[in-house]
Order: C-alpha cells, then structure tokens, then sequence
C-alpha cells in the first residue's frame, strides 16, 4: 500500500496544474476552499480508495458531535463521551491486535487460553495525527461553544492535506483563525515557502536516504554482521536520519501549507542543541510535545498536585507519546526512557545539583537521544537489544571496515551541528538575498535546485518514517 | 525593467505559477527517461507511448552526462535465448491445491557462499534466515541485496538477472534464494509490444527471465532455492500469485532446480486470503501485516524455519 508521496514526481506535476488553478480561485472562496477539500480526499484516496469515504464519515462523526457538545448546558461529560468515541476510532483501526497479542501474551503466562476476536482491519494512514486533531476541535468546542464551526468548514480542517499524513498537528483554533483572518487562499511568504520546500527535499532525499541505504539500514537488519564501531555509527546515522526525515518533511508541508496560504505551527528548534531532555522535548515534534502537555499532562494536574504526581504525570505523559507512536513494545519503551530521562533531570534539579558544563549537558543528552533511537527504529525489543549488544558485547573486531565512509559520515554530523546554530539566521539572510534577485534568476534557481536534488536523490520514491503514524 | 522583473518582496501568484511551471518543465525534459521509467514502474504507465521518441533525447543526454544512463527498454535476453516454453500450460489449480515444493538439488561439501535475492518480501526474510545460518555455520557468507519495489517485469528498473548473473561471477556463489513476485503482476514492455498479463507471450517472456538466472547459476553449478509466492489480500496479487507460482515452479523443474512452496505455510492462494492462522494448541495468531502482501514477525519466522531447514538438508552429504 504506497499513495501519493509528497516528494514524488507525480505530485511535483499536479502542482503545477493545482497551485495556479487554486490562486486563481481566490476571489471566490468558496470554490477555492471546495477544490482544496476534495484535493485532500483525492490525495487520501491515492493510498487506498477505502480511505476517503473513512475519512468523510469520520468527519462528518467530528462536526456532528461538535454540533452536540456545544448544545449541552453542561459539558465535561458529553466532551468525555465525545473524546472517548474519537479515540475509540483510533484503538480499533491502529491498537486492537497490539492489544489482543499483549493480552494473549498475558494470559499465556497466567495459564489461561481465551479465544479473543480476530482484528482484520487496514489503519488508514496518519490516523493518529487526525485523531489529535479532531480532539483539538472537541475541545475547543466544549471549552467555548460559540467557536463551533459549520459542517464544510469541519471537513476542511480535517482533510488539510499538508498535515493530514504526518501532522505537524494542527490546532483547530490555529486552523480556524487563519480562515477567518481573511483570505488565506493567496500565497504568503513565498520566498520562504520555496526555500523550506527545496531544502526539505534534499534533506529528506538525498542526506536522508544516503543515511538509510549507506549506514542505518544495513546495519540495523543484521548487527551481528558488522564490528562495534559501524553498529555505533548506524546509531548516529540513524540520530541524523530520523531527524533530517521528519524535519525535511515538516519543512516540506510548511512550504506546501504556505502556497495555499497557511502557516503550520513549528515542530523542531534545532533539537540536538538541547541540554537536557525537558528542553530536547521543547525543541522535537513541537506539536505532538505540547499536544501532550495541554490536552493529557495539564489535564491530569500538571505539576499543580506536589513533586512525586508531577513526576508520574510526566512518566504518563512520555509513555503515551511513545505509543502513539505505534503498536509496538518498542515505542512503549522509547517513551518509557524518555520518561524516566525527564524523571531524572527533575530529581537533580531538586537536589539542586550543580550546572554541568554547556558542553557536557549537551552531549549527554545527545547521546541520550541517540541510544533510545534505537528502540524507536527496531522492529521488536529483541532487535534493539541486539543493536546495543552489537556495540558493548561484539565478537568481530570493533574497528571492522564499516559499511561507509566513515569521513563522510562524521562530516555530516558535524555540518549538521554547526549548522544548525545558525539555521534561523542562514535562512533570513538567505531569504533576504533572493528578495534583491529579479524573478528569472530565481527561476533558474529553484530548476537548479530541483535539478540538484533529482541528480543525487534515490532512482525511486522513498517513504517518510512518519507516514506510518 | 518591466514590474515582472522588478525585485520581489514576495512573489505574486503570477509571477510564482511562472516560475514553478519553467522549474517544473525544464526538470520534466531533463529528467523525462527517468520519469517514464518512474512513472512505469510505480503506475504501470508509460510516456513513451504518448510521447514522441525525440521528446526522450535531451533527457538521455543528460543522463548520460550524469553517468546515469538509463535503459531505454527492457534489456533483452543473451543472444539465443528467446521466449521460454513452459512445460505445462497455465491451468487453475483446483481450490485448496498448491505447487509443491521441489528438492532436487545437493549442495556441495564445504562452505557456502549465498546470496539472498529478492524484493521487500526478501528483505523481511533475508535478515531471519542469514541469522540463523550464521549462528550455525559461521564459514559461511551470506550477502543480502534484496531491494523493494522489484521484480522481473520491469526490468529496466532493476535488472535481476543481470545483478544475480554478475553477483555470481564476482562472489563465486554456491547458493542464490530467490523470493520475489508482488511488482510482477503487470503488463510488461518489450522493444516492440506491450504484453498483457497472463497471456501466453507474457507466460514465456517471464519464464524467460527466469530461465535467465536459473541458465546461468546452473553453468556455474550453484544451487537456486525459489520462494514461490502465498495467497494476498489485493485480489489482482491474489491471482497473479497463481500465475507467477506456476512460472517458478515449472522452470525450476525444468532446470532442477528447488521451489520452496510458502502456501502451506501461510495461506494457499487459490483459497480466500486469511490473515490469521490458528495453531492446533494455540490462539490464532497474525502472519500478514495490515498491506496483506508482507510478513508479520510470526508470518517471517514460518518462513524463515522452512527456508533453514530446506537449506539445512540440501547441504548434508
């Protein structure tokens, strides 16, 4: 199952039919907004038919429990009621046989063999990402009835394909001031939208994928293979690769987003600048760290109920990131490191230990990091476990040719780093530059870009790791 | 200088359609061989056959300028080797049959060098079994270059045969496992004509390819396991599984070769595709994921146990 990507040709070329069609449209917003809303369906429909009246039912489900939460004189149980069907939907397309299997996993230890049901059902893609997005509009429907948005306008925000794969997610209150800030179907900031699209490519296919196929890929389906030193750079090249996918792809949407005259929120501040992981959490997937913080953490008392329930709130609160990550143990361990890696911070923080060196911090948080990848790239907890046991506990010698250059991988590391203090600035200036660039240079610019990025990208169309949440 | 090359602030909707659509078509032109050859393998769709061939020129100088040539058409098989009688024609299986595996071959003594060769069926399998193996026979090198989104229909788009031929040579290989099949069911493209699936010409110009690898590990005495291919959830798959495994099973028995039948492994697939499977002692447990064309970790450990084991006998004295 592969629908249309956002960095396959196919997609390059009906932008070129879709953009100017729907700036044209601008005047008429209605129709702009219409053609907006079925390109989302169209798009959605391209991973599998099936998808696209899910989706419209869905919705549709969304906008008809919004019109009853907001008629309710009181509404924290209709919201609880409301919240607990949209998950609902979530649990069964995505979590009843990771369910079913733990539970059987259970029971077999007990000595008991129930027969449970069969789970037989595809998870339409992104379904999580939508799921978080409805429950923005529920909640701000019961929080202020008089924010409740007619039927059209619901499907819209649910089908706005630049976030309807893999988010940023998107709030409905973000969402919804933009359409009523005037007319968002003009292209904004297009410099800009141009610049984060082509430099998402590229990190995306071309660094990205020369990560996959050169170090991660390789070395992760058969550590035993490979001496400790390339096992330890597939760690670090998957560290890189995760973050030049996801982040590629965010720059990519943002782009996207921009053209239809959208502005998404931000989801990564240079993140491997973090010195600890509460201020890594501040920096990676922006939007899903303070989806969690305003809608589950704040909710369940914040650090409002004294140091130990603020601990478990942060505990909780990291592990349900993890597993919404995917049906997987390794995700619920991924989120359980970082959990007890926040725990942590906060304990020495209370014993008031002393500031560790900027370099220092840094470093260990990186390396923090780094490791718990591990889990969030093996397929099973056995097969991260080998990757950890192929760096400490090796039999081949540790120096054993890597399955790369070595060089070219260490220069990446460390021009990402040095780069990425100075990310903002490169980009104003950059921005700044092209705005003094007459219209054809920049044309013959972007072809060049483009041109670079087909020229040293992958012969096919790579999948984004994030398409699969 | 006229206002639409003045210096912008911000381009108009325009000034930025303009733009994107001469980026968008001086990469189109530039790139166009390696579009159609996309454009084929991803969506069964071909430029060529709307395009003019000189529309193709600048693009395949430039690919030859970035030292990427690309084949224009499928590449044909060794001089000599044409279109592949099947020794039996394609029938329909009765329901609940399947091919059975064949053993016919004996591994000489000594290490063995394999290669596992395939799509991303392959590339859930390849790691299991070269696991296995290796904790069993360290002497032993097994080489994976398994590759999604291959097959043997488009061949211009990976060229197995070539690949497993050259692999063959440089490794001196003893062993070639060969799991590959759900990009097959499609038309293919020949210098010439466009084949339809299933068809008589197609039958052969597959087995051919086949014939092609299987010719040429035979020259150089190294033995072929074939993986044929069990039931899918997609319905074209479903019957394209019962074409290709006809394919595979009928040109390993005419080469003496091995086909190793995953159906009664995991689900037969002249029967309803199931994605369970129950134990005599157990619950049911999950073999495919949710795509209902690749393996869960119980779906690749079945194939992996039978994929040793075969291995494993063909290679005691």
């Amino acid at each position: 199952m592969a629908g249309m990507s956002f960095v396959s040709p196919e997609f390059a070329l009906l932008c070129l039919l879709f953009f100017p069609l729907y700036w044209a449209l601008a005047l008429y917003p209605h129709a702009q907004r219409t053609l907006l809303m079925l390109s989302g369906y169209a798009l959605y429909a391209s991973w599998d038919w099936l998808f696209a009246p899910l989706l419209l039912v869905y919705s549709l489900a969304v906008g008809a429990m919004g019109m009853w939460l907001a008629r309710q004189p009181h509404r924290r149980l209709p919201a609880c009621v409301a919240l607990t069907l949209s998950i609902a939907c979530l649990v069964y397309f995505k979590y009843a046989e990771f369910l079913r299997t733990s539970l059987l996993a259970l029971f077999d230890v007990l000595g008991w063999h129930p027969l449970l049901p069969e789970w037989d059902v595809v998870a339409p893609v992104g379904i999580s990402f939508l799921t978080f997005q409805a429950i923005t509009y529920l909640v701000m429907v019961s929080r202020q009835p008089s924010s409740l948005r007619p039927l059209p306008q619901v499907l819209l925000f649910l089908c706005f394909w630049p976030t309807l794969f893999a988010g940023p997610i998107l709030r409905a209150e973000r969402f919804f001031a933009q359409l009523d800030a005037g007319a968002p179907g003009q292209p904004r900031e297009t410099l800009v939208a141009l610049y984060s699209i082509v430099l998402g490519a590229a990190q995306k296919l071309v660094l990205a994928t020369w990560l996959a196929d050169t170090w991660v890929d390789p070395v992760f389906k058969s550590p035993e293979q490979y001496g400790g030193l390339s096992v330890l750079a597939a760690m670090v090249a998957y560290t890189l690769q995760i973050m030049l996918d996801f982040g590629g792809y965010t720059l990519i949407v943002t782009g996207l987003a921009l053209l239809l005259g959208f502005e998404l929120p931000v989801n990564f501040r240079q993140p491997y600048l973090a010195r600890n992981l509460q201020d890594f959490w501040m920096r990676w997937h922006v939007s899903l760290s303070s989806f969690i913080r305003d809608y589950i953490y704040i909710p369940m008392g914040g650090n409002r109920l004294g140091f130990a329930r603020t601990q478990a709130n942060v505990l909780f609160g990291m592990v349900l990131s993890g597993v919404w990550h995917g049906p997987n143990w390794t995700f619920v361990v991924w989120g359980l490191l970082h959990g007890l890696g926040v725990v942590s911070v906060n304990l020495y923080k209370r014993a008031a230990g002393p500031a560790l060196p900027a370099w220092l911090a840094h470093t260990m948080t990186l390396l923090f990091v780094a490791l718990a990848w591990v889990f969030f790239r093996a397929p099973s907890l056995e097969a991260a476990w080998r990757m950890w046991q192929g760096v400490f506990f090796n039999d081949r010698a540790f120096w054993q040719v890597p399955p790369g250059p070595m060089w070219a991988l260490l220069a990446l590391v460390m021009g990402f780093l040095a780069l990425s203090r100075h990310a903002a600035a490169l980009q104003a200036d950059l921005v700044a530059r092209l705005q003094a660039w007459p219209v054809w240079r920049l044309g013959v610019l972007l072809s060049l870009s483009i041109g670079g990025v087909v020229a040293l990208g992958p012969s096919g169309v790579p999948g984004f790791i994030y398409y699969r949440f | 200088m006229s206002a639409t090359f003045s210096s912008p602030q911000n381009l108009s909707p325009r000034q930025l359609g303009w733009v994107l659509l001469a980026a968008g078509l001086l990469n189109t032109m530039l790139w166009l061989q390696s579009l159609d050859i996309y454009l084929d393998t991803r969506w069964q769709w071909r430029l060529q056959s709307v395009l003019p061939a000189a529309a193709f020129t600048p693009s395949r100088q430039w690919a030859s300028w970035w030292g990427r040539a690309v084949a224009v058409v499928d590449p044909e098989p060794p001089t000599g080797q044409g279109p592949a009688p099947l020794l039996q024609p394609l029938q329909a299986l009765p329901v609940g049959e399947f091919w059975p595996t064949l053993a016919q071959q004996k591994a000489l003594p000594g290490p063995q060098r394999m290669l596992f060769a395939g799509d991303s069926m392959m590339q859930g399998v390849a790691p299991l079994v070269m696991r296995e193996l290796a904790q069993a026979h360290p002497d032993w090198q097994l080489t994976d270059l398994s590759q999604q989104s291959t097959g043997l229909t488009a061949r211009r788009y990976f060229d197995w045969p070539r690949t497993i031929a050259k692999a063959i040579e440089t490794q001196q290989l003893t062993w070639v496992v060969i799991f590959l099949g759900p990009n097959d069911p499609r038309d293919m493209f020949l210098p010439d004509k466009r084949v339809s699936f299933a068809t008589a010409d197609w039958l052969q110009h597959y087995a051919a390819r086949v014939d092609e690898i299987l010719a040429h590990a035979h020259k150089h005495q190294v033995c072929v396991l074939w993986l044929g291919l069990p039931a899918m959830r997609e319905d074209r798959l479903q019957r394209g599984v019962q074409v290709l495994n006809h394919v595979f099973h009928d040109r390993a028995s005419a080469f003496g070769t091995d086909y190793l039948a995953t159906e009664p492994l995991i689900g037969v697939a002249s029967l309803p595709f199931q994605k369970y499977q129950r134990d005599e002692t157990g619950p049911s447990v999950s073999l495919r994921t949710e795509d209902g064309t690749h393996f869960t970790p119980a779906g690749l450990r079945k194939i992996t146990q039978a994929v040793v084991a075969h291995i494993e006998k063909a290679v005691q004295p």
